[in-house]
């Protein structure tokens, strides 16, 4: 039985949906875990046997059954449709992601674009909250954030395209096939270009996600949460549930650029679960510098930005173009 | 009617009416909010005439970019308690009479187009893109990169400090 | 370039004082010993060096662009080996609370509560109200009962939720009558079952492990050493023979029987003033161990004599 190609990618969008939702409820759990151990402590445990499995559950029906509190002075509609405009960016992502050859939603010939594109609106429903909560931290919060993602946003977008130029695609899946071979992942490639790429791919990504030690716009000793901080029950889980999708995927989107993607050893099978990996792996990168450094001023953030990493960024897309021109279109 | 004509005809609606609200609205942040919705509808009619690679171009220079500006600066002028400032739409017969004229022309020259050429499978349009910007229109993306760098360096003139 | 650089990356200056403020740092940079940079490239250095000290990640000394990231790297390296080490290396420290309990200290500051006579079972409060009076945050009401022998607590009230756990009524309480739980375990569904009366007091006493301190403990702790206090008396070894036979001569040594274990033998025989009415024997017994703890002032009087 043949579906029509709507019905077909409605149906692989339904389950990556699900799959997405699931998989960000269990990166916060370890999450939790990690940073735990980091700091001596065990994390959740007694919900559910053994180590607190089901935590996140717990967490998502405490969070349903919470009261949805709207301030009287809010600017009502877009106080409400703020999480969605959030959350709807951040699993869109997604969309382009291909777990393995020919395994995904949609395998564009823009992939990475896609990606770009969809993830630069995340911020409208960001300082969606921030307004229409008519709260003076949310609002402080939301120009913090506008900051932030004009510094940052083209730091991570020149890095993530060091491997679009290596590879000569901007399709995701192109760009594996790319990397085939032993050492073929740009990580090692392009005699150390790309693990600095990979670097500044990190920094830039975790400035992106508004992260320690660049969360400057939920402080919570200044802010209290920031954007989110009038929202509560469904619409907090919203936010929060959009907040580490965006984290999961541009886990994705390193291990995909960097790590080779689905390549590894083994039958073809363990592709998507090598993926798999290695995206756990960028995440766990990024949870490891969350949990190590303090939170940095706003002049630093900024500093950081256009005095480090916007340089070295665009230094490291010239390279690379330069080494695919003078190699002819070899691998380099 | 094929899926792709009735979500055209959803977009349109949604263009429309968001680009109305754009000029109507009296509240200025909603009136971006609307914009954001007019650019990402913009954006959308671009995939729907299979050219995602100005979908992808649209978000994020416009939805992401420019809506981000506009907001910063609303965000940096207005006053955070008392009165908002408020879209008043001045001379509202005049930017009605100009936009039905832009409207008009713009019909007359799709009528006299004739039928549009039929959508043709293109493998890859990007790599065709890069091409042409680094061929033929290479000095016109070149001058662009000069008023960029005049205009940034404007910015810096007007924002140093005053020694 | 680090100059240039850092000059950018400086935090933006209050636009009132920038001239003066200027000046101040350039001579300020003079004054420090070998050159660097005002600011660093990252930003990283101007508010960590401000205060003069150095730290020991990020200090002083690195010279340009390359100084400054080299440093920059080093610092992540070792604040990431530290979190890379707990995590591999080093085994949780999380006392599952509910399920097990840690050893509290024992000057552990917890619930309060009223203390019995361990051999009369009368209460040891005298409703003398000093509790009432030292309470910072005026949580307890005492009423006292008049009578022939003694006098009683009519009403004691504390109002436990507003408590600050300062352990001063504790310090205060003549017969030890007010002492601290190692409990802390306040949780309840309404705020009024933490207003607790002179029965819930005492029923708390009787549930949980008191704390070390008493009143009479605390003074003495606070008071001059012993040796300076007993010189001129007796020897320390016959002092200390005397402090522990001293309960045991006492008819009612009121203070300190109703607790339980902690402290050492001579502190916690030291009687309280509610003994001395008893008999010549106890009141010689009290003047040869140590002076009454609850005279401080006599305490002081007499060494100022020596």
């Amino acid at each position: 039985m043949t579906l029509p190609p709507l019905a077909q990618a409605a149906i692989a969008a339904f389950i990556v949906l699900n799959a997405v939702i699931l998989m960000v409820a269990y990166v916060t759990l370890l999450e939790r875990k990690f940073a735990a151990r980091m700091q001596s402590r065990i994390g959740p445990y007694y919900v559910g046997w053994p180590h607190g499995w089901l935590q996140p559950i717990a967490d998502a029906l405490k969070l349903m059954l919470k009261e949805d509190v709207v301030p009287a002075a809010a600017d009502r509609w877009v106080y409400n449709l703020a999480p969605i405009a959030f959350l709807v960016p951040c699993v869109l992502i997604f969309a382009t992601i291909p777990f393995a050859p020919g395994l995904g939603v949609a395998d564009l010939n823009i992939g990475i674009l896609f990606f770009l594109a969809v993830s630069a609106l995340e911020i409208v429903g960001l300082f969606m909250g921030g307004w229409g909560s008519n709260n003076k931290y949310a609002l402080i919060s939301a120009m913090r954030a506008v900051n932030q993602i004009i510094s940052y946003d083209l730091p991570f977008i020149f890095t993530a395209l060091v491997p679009v130029v290596l590879a000569g695609s901007m399709q995701l899946s192109e760009i594996v096939s790319a990397q085939t071979g032993l050492f073929g992942w740009f990580v090692f490639r392009a005699w150390g270009l790309g693990v600095l790429a990979l670097l500044a791919y990190l920094v830039a990504t975790i400035a992106a996600e508004n992260r320690v030690p660049f969360d400057i716009l939920e402080a919570e000793s200044e802010l209290v949460a920031g954007f989110r901080v009038e929202y509560s029950g469904m619409k907090f889980a919203l936010i929060q549930l959009g907040e580490y999708a965006h984290i999961l995927g541009t886990s994705f989107l390193g291990a995909l650029l960097f790590l080779g993607g689905w390549l590894g050893p083994g039958p073809a099978w363990l592709g998507p679960i090598w993926f798999l990996l290695k995206a756990i792996f960028v995440f766990l990168l990024i949870t490891w510098v969350r949990w190590s450094f303090v939170r940095i001023r706003v002049d630093q953030i900024l500093a950081i930005s256009w005095k480090l990493l916007l340089p070295l960024s665009i230094v490291l897309l010239m390279a690379a173009a330069f080494a695919v021109a003078w190699s002819g279109g070899a691998r380099v | 009617m094929t899926v792709e004509t009735v979500g055209f005809w959803l977009v349109a609606a949604v263009l429309l009416a968001s680009s109305l609200a754009v000029v109507l609205t009296k509240n200025l942040f909603h009136a971006v909010l609307y914009l954001a919705v007019a650019l990402v509808a913009t954006g959308v009619v671009f995939l729907l005439l299979e050219s995602p690679f100005l979908f992808g171009v649209q978000l994020l220079l416009y939805a992401g970019g420019v809506v981000t500006i506009v907001v910063f600066a609303i965000m940096l002028t207005e006053r955070l308690v008392g009165e908002r400032i408020t879209q008043t739409s001045r001379h509202v017969v005049n930017g009605a009479i100009v936009s039905a004229a832009v409207f008009v022309a713009v019909v007359g020259f799709l009528l006299q187009a004739g039928a549009p050429a039929p959508v043709t499978e293109r493998p890859d349009q990007l790599a065709g893109l890069g091409r042409a910007l680094v061929g033929p229109y290479a000095v016109t993306l070149e001058l662009l990169g000069v008023l960029l760098v005049a205009a940034l360096l404007g910015a810096i003139y007007f924002a140093r400090a005053d020694d | 370039m680090s100059d240039f650089m850092g000059g950018l990356s400086k935090p933006p200056e209050p636009p009132t004082r920038s001239e003066p403020s200027r000046g101040v740092r350039g001579r300020t940079r003079e004054t420090r010993d070998g050159p660097r940079g005002p600011e660093s490239v990252t930003g990283f250095g101007t508010g960590t060096q401000r205060g003069g000290g150095s730290v020991a990640v990020l200090r002083d000394g690195a010279k340009g662009f390359w100084g400054e990231t080299l440093q920059l790297a080093r610092a992540v390296g070792r604040t990431m080996g530290v979190t890379f080490k707990n995590l591999v290396a080093r085994k949780p420290v999380t006392v599952m609370y509910p399920d097990v309990r840690r050893q509290y200290p024992d000057r552990f500051r917890g619930v309060l509560a009223l203390t019995y006579d361990k051999e009369t079972g009368e209460e040891n409060c005298i409703g003398c109200r000093l509790c009432e009076y030292i309470c910072p945050p005026q949580v307890i009401k005492v009423e006292m009962l008049k009578a022939k022998e003694r006098n009683w607590a009519k009403h004691f009230t504390l109002e436990l939720y507003s408590c600050e756990f300062c352990e001063l009524c504790v310090q205060v309480c003549p017969t030890d009558a007010i002492v601290m739980l190692k409990t802390f375990e306040l949780a309840t569904s309404d705020r009024r079952e933490l207003l607790l009366d002179k029965d819930r007091l005492h029923a708390l006493g009787l549930e949980h492990e008191h704390s070390w301190a008493t009143g009479t403990r605390l003074r003495d702790m606070q008071a001059p050493p012993k040796a300076a206090r007993g010189e001129g008396h007796r020897d320390g070894a016959t002092r200390g023979e005397a402090a522990v036979t001293a309960p045991a001569a006492a008819a009612k040594p009121a203070g300190t029987a109703a607790l339980a274990g902690a402290g050492s033998a001579e502190e916690s025989a030291t009687p309280a003033p509610a003994a001395k009415a008893d008999g010549p024997s106890t009141a010689e017994a009290v003047k040869t161990a140590a002076a009454p703890p609850a005279a401080p002032g006599e305490v002081k009087t007499k060494e100022t004599a020596e």
